[in-house]
């Protein structure tokens, strides 16, 4: 087996709120190789957003990594001091955002933003730096990165910033990409280009990733391994075939039945709604929501375990005979 | 349906609900107008025309851009329309005058992208279903209320929900409501303007359901919004896509769906992604953006992205016309 | 119910009991408005508090007659008998600060109120309707703002002459402006959330949707803003009554006693302090408490 380039154990990010203590990511694990991706899906305070980033120990207060180690090539980042973290964001571990317009500086030409990550990081010469720009900027499929370097980012469209800000992320050349749900803002045809661009360069640059979205089908396209979250907690956790063709928890099974394929399909939702983190369900958090729910799940969290050789499930009834999720 | 609000006689099957002819919507960008300044037009809907028959959903499909929302909210008369016409139940309503038209509301109805923002903030669900029953019921206060009552048990809300907030309820409660708000007055037409994607996916499920299955039990009309395609297949009989402020193709939601004629649908279909780890790329290449029509060019909006492209595409714009009985695209290539 | 829905779409799975949740945050959303958010809140709130108390309760709480000259007694520094000394004219200067309060919070609450009242239906009306109304109504406010605040309220102080109406005039109408704009652009804010579509969906008339749908989410910031701007009436009226535009001697008012006392700046330093460090504490007291309500009426704090 290869050395995990990112190895998480246990993590849990707390957020202090006036209801009290509330663990938007509760006992997380999972490892990504070089040149892997995992996959990260789940809906709204499923706290996957949260685990993208306490990888970068960019949790603010009222928030704090409570627990976990989280090894990256061997060497734990919760150990490190701030100024060593520096160093790892952009340099080895890289995010781009939902947000592009947010996460680009509105007042700095691409170009400058590029440069600027290499000059710090890289301790780049400015010739030098403008050089691996436009590489970067090709690389990212860029039309024309020559007249890009010159332009502000209101000057580009959705699927261009997109591309830039995957261009800085791209820069100093990093060994893993933090993607947070990069394509939920963009129109399908933009979204399905930069999953193609989002292929390509995992190839060129040999780049691990952790791919995080709220849309399966997103996720099936681009990622090698998945794991559900629910609730703060990873319910599910194999690879991309297993999960979908052979899934045990039923959350995930639901979530493919939720989505509507072809007209003569019955469309299942899954009933009732997320639920929030400050009033989470006793027991499983799933069950209330649950076809497969028994009297145990109320009391009783089921734990990840490895039911198959790669293959883990948080559920006290894992893919039992039962269908599918049934309208409760 | 002894709960229904009946007064308003509904027309046969098979007559026309909305007609739309040629609307037109454009938006000065030019701001005051100034000696030497060139004139800059967004054109965000050129010219759209579709009918909608008595009890069917027409789906409006299209990217970010496309003018669908925009024809929702002219139809709704939201917003003044530059030129064209809509026949509602045979009035032409862009023309009816105030009065007229408050009295029109009462039969189109419209449910909105984002639950929370469609609710006020400081008022509860009671107050909010409340208003409409007031305009247009002529019920008392004790009936309005139990009608309040029925309207979200028919939604899947009960009584409970009565004294909340919107802020206390999740995005799929809120958008439970705003259905309850919209069926209150009876509509005959209901506009649904993408009314799931601003919700988890687990509850889109549940709130499409509800849709399709308020549509059938009470026998409106709608019109479905959305950027999904799948989402419109589902739930509109009839669909139109829209690309740059026109219609490019429509016809039967299974058909479209299944074989596209226009490019841009074509595209569109290749271009999301299905839950199967197995399934290939998408075998047409997608390339550029959608774009916002500000000064339009004067041939297909679509050609600079289109693999047919010509050079007759750049020069004029190809019409909507039919391609196969009961399907119309606008392409020379079809 | 004879619509009744499969159960798949019903919302609320088992386990929930709607009514309970449905009370419980309420009740913890109100809490937190009377109990403000932070300590800096309930301090402005009680510097306030005691401004006000000093107002009301004046003549119970003087010990001198504000009026009451006693030459010979000029000009003191602070003693037993006279706390915070006596004036140019011998007058109580702690009677007069206390008397000075009344005349600062009337001064404060009036010109406030009249301003509110002027500038808020404009900026309302012009959010709302916009085009003509609203360009007509801002340029009004855009030549009214040319004017630097405190100038155009010492103009128009000098031209009305003195005396509390004109002082209110003038505080007025330099903040209309203010009001205005702010109110006008809350309202645009609101006006652009579906809610006031759905109203008119709905069939609601304009004037419904202005007053019951968009005014009753405005007050917030407004109010917020009328607290912050008792800060700013009451540093204009002491500016004013200061340059000898506002109440003339021998009114009781914080701004004139730091007029009276200026030619005896180096003599007698504390007969500036006292009235300076009243009108300073009572500013003070407004901006915390006007940021504290901010923090109140922040969306953002009902959530979590």
């Amino acid at each position: 087996m290869v050395q995990p380039l990112l190895e998480v154990k246990d993590l849990t990010t707390e957020f202090v709120s006036p209801r009290g203590i509330v663990k938007a990511v509760d006992n997380l694990s999972f490892t990504i190789a070089p040149g892997e991706t995992l996959g990260i899906v789940g809906e709204s305070g499923s706290g996957k957003s949260a685990t993208a980033l306490s990888l970068l120990r960019l949790i603010a207060p009222p928030g704090r990594i409570s627990a976990g180690t989280l090894l990256f090539e061997g060497e734990d980042l919760l150990r490190k001091s701030e100024r060593e973290m520096r160093d790892v964001r952009g340099k080895s571990i890289a995010m781009v955002f939902q947000q592009v317009m947010t996460a680009l500086d509105p007042v700095h030409r691409v170009g400058e933003q590029i440069m600027d990550v290499l000059r710090v990081h890289l301790r780049m010469s400015p010739q030098q730096a403008r050089e691996r720009a436009i590489e970067i900027l090709g690389a990212v499929r860029m039309p024309s990165p020559e007249q890009v370097m010159r332009r502000f980012p209101h000057e580009l469209s959705g699927g261009m910033r997109q591309r830039a800000m995957i261009a800085i992320a791209l820069a100093c050349r990093p060994k893993l990409l933090i993607a947070d749900e990069i394509t939920t803002a963009l129109d399908v045809t933009v979204q399905a280009q930069i999953l193609d661009l989002l292929d390509d360069i995992r190839r060129e640059f040999n780049l691990a990733m952790l791919f995080i979205s709220h849309d399966l089908a997103v996720i099936a396209r681009v990622c090698d391994r998945i794991g559900v979250m629910y609730a703060g907690r990873m319910v599910e956790y194999t690879d991309k075939y297993r999960l979908f063709e052979t899934n045990m928890h039923p959350y995930t099974n639901a979530l493919l039945e939720a989505v509507p394929r072809r007209k003569e399909d019955e469309l299942r939702p899954i009933a009732g709604s997320v639920p929030e983190l400050s009033s989470l369900p006793s027991g499983c958090s799933f069950h209330p929501r649950c076809s497969r729910m028994e009297p145990s799940c109320t009391r009783e969290a089921p734990q990840l375990r490895e039911w198959e050789p790669d293959h883990w499930a948080a559920c006290h009834f894992p893919r039992q005979s039962v269908p599918v999720a049934q309208p409760a | 349906m002894s709960t229904m609000v009946a007064t308003r006689p509904r027309l046969e099957q098979g007559t026309t609900a909305l007609q739309v002819t040629e609307l037109v919507k454009e938006f000065n960008l030019s701001g005051l107008p100034w000696p030497g300044q060139r004139k800059t037009v967004l054109r965000a809907v050129g010219g759209v025309s579709f009918d909608v028959p008595q009890g069917t959903t027409l789906g409006l499909v299209g990217e970010s851009g496309c003018g669908k929302s925009t024809t929702a909210r002219l139809v709704a008369k939201l917003l003044p329309a530059t030129s064209g016409r809509v026949l509602f139940q045979g009035e032409d309503i862009l023309a009816a005058s105030g009065a007229r038209m408050r009295s029109v509301r009462q039969s189109i109805q419209m449910v909105f992208q984002d639950p929370f923002s469609s609710l006020n903030p400081r008022k509860r669900v009671a107050d909010i279903l409340d208003r409409p029953l007031v305009l247009h019921s002529g019920l008392s206060k004790r009936q309005r209320l139990e009608r309040s009552v029925e309207l979200l048990e028919t939604v899947g809300l009960n009584g409970d929900h009565m004294v909340r907030f919107s802020h206390e309820m999740s995005g799929g409660q809120c958008q439970r409501v705003a259905i309850a708000r919209a069926l209150a007055p009876g509509p005959a037409l209901l506009i649904a303007d993408e009314p799931l994607s601003a919700l988890d996916v687990s509850i889109q499920a549940q709130i499409l359901n509800l849709l399709v299955s308020l549509k059938s039990q009470r026998q409106f009309s709608m019109i479905f919004i959305s950027h999904d395609l799948r989402a419109v297949e589902y739930a509109a009989d009839e669909v139109a896509v829209m690309y740059a402020g026109r219609i490019v193709e429509q016809g039967p939601a299974v058909e479209t769906f299944n074989d596209p004629l226009h490019p841009y649908t074509q595209m569109l279909r290749a271009a999301i992604p299905e839950a199967n780890p197995r399934a290939d790329r998408p075998a047409i290449r997608m390339q550029g953006e959608p774009f916002t029509p500000i000064n339009p060019p004067p041939g297909c909006c679509f050609a600079s992205r289109c693999a047919l492209a010509t050079s007759e595409c750049h020069q004029s714009q190809p019409p909507l016309e039919v391609k196969i009985p009961g399907r119309t695209a606008a392409c020379f290539k079809v | 119910m004879s619509a009744s829905l499969p159960a798949s779409i019903s919302p609320s799975g088992p386990g929930h009991s709607g009514a309970v949740l449905a009370r419980a945050p309420r009740a913890r959303l109100r809490l937190r408005m009377v109990a403000l958010p932070n300590r800096l809140a309930t301090l402005g709130a009680a510097i306030v508090a005691l401004g006000l108390v000093m107002a009301i309760l004046a003549p119970v709480l003087a010990r001198y007659d504000p009026y009451q000259i006693d030459v010979v007694h000029r000009l003191q520094g602070p003693s037993a008998a006279h706390w915070f000394g006596t004036d140019t004219l011998g007058r109580d200067a702690l009677s007069r600060i206390i008397f000075g309060a009344r005349t600062t919070f009337e001064v404060s609450v009036g010109a406030v109120i009249l301003g509110g009242a002027a500038g808020i239906p404009l900026g309302l009306l012009s959010g709302y309707f916009g085009r003509l109304v609203d360009a007509t109504i801002m340029r009004l406010m855009d030549a009214i703002m040319a004017f630097p605040g405190l100038l155009l309220a010492i103009a128009l102080a000098a031209s009305l002459g003195g005396g509390l109406v004109s002082i209110y005039v003038a505080i007025a109408v330099s903040t209309i402006p203010h009001y205005a704009r702010l109110a006008r652009s809350v309202t645009l804010t609101q006006k652009a959330r579906d809610y006031v579509s759905a109203a008119q969906v709905v069939g609601e008339s304009n004037f419904s949707i202005l007053f019951r749908e968009i005014v009753p989410n405005c007050l917030g910031p407004l109010l917020v803003a009328l607290t912050l701007d008792f800060a700013h009436a009451i540093l204009i009226e002491s500016s004013l009554s200061f340059l000898g535009l506002g109440f003339s001697p021998p009114t009781a008012s914080w701004g004139l006693m730091l007029r009276e006392v200026s030619p005896f700046l180096e003599l007698q330093p504390w007969e500036a302090i006292f009235p300076g460090l009243a009108i300073f504490l009572t500013i003070f007291g407004f901006n915390l408490l006007g940021d504290g309500l901010r923090d109140v009426f922040d969306p953002r704090h009902y959530e979590l």
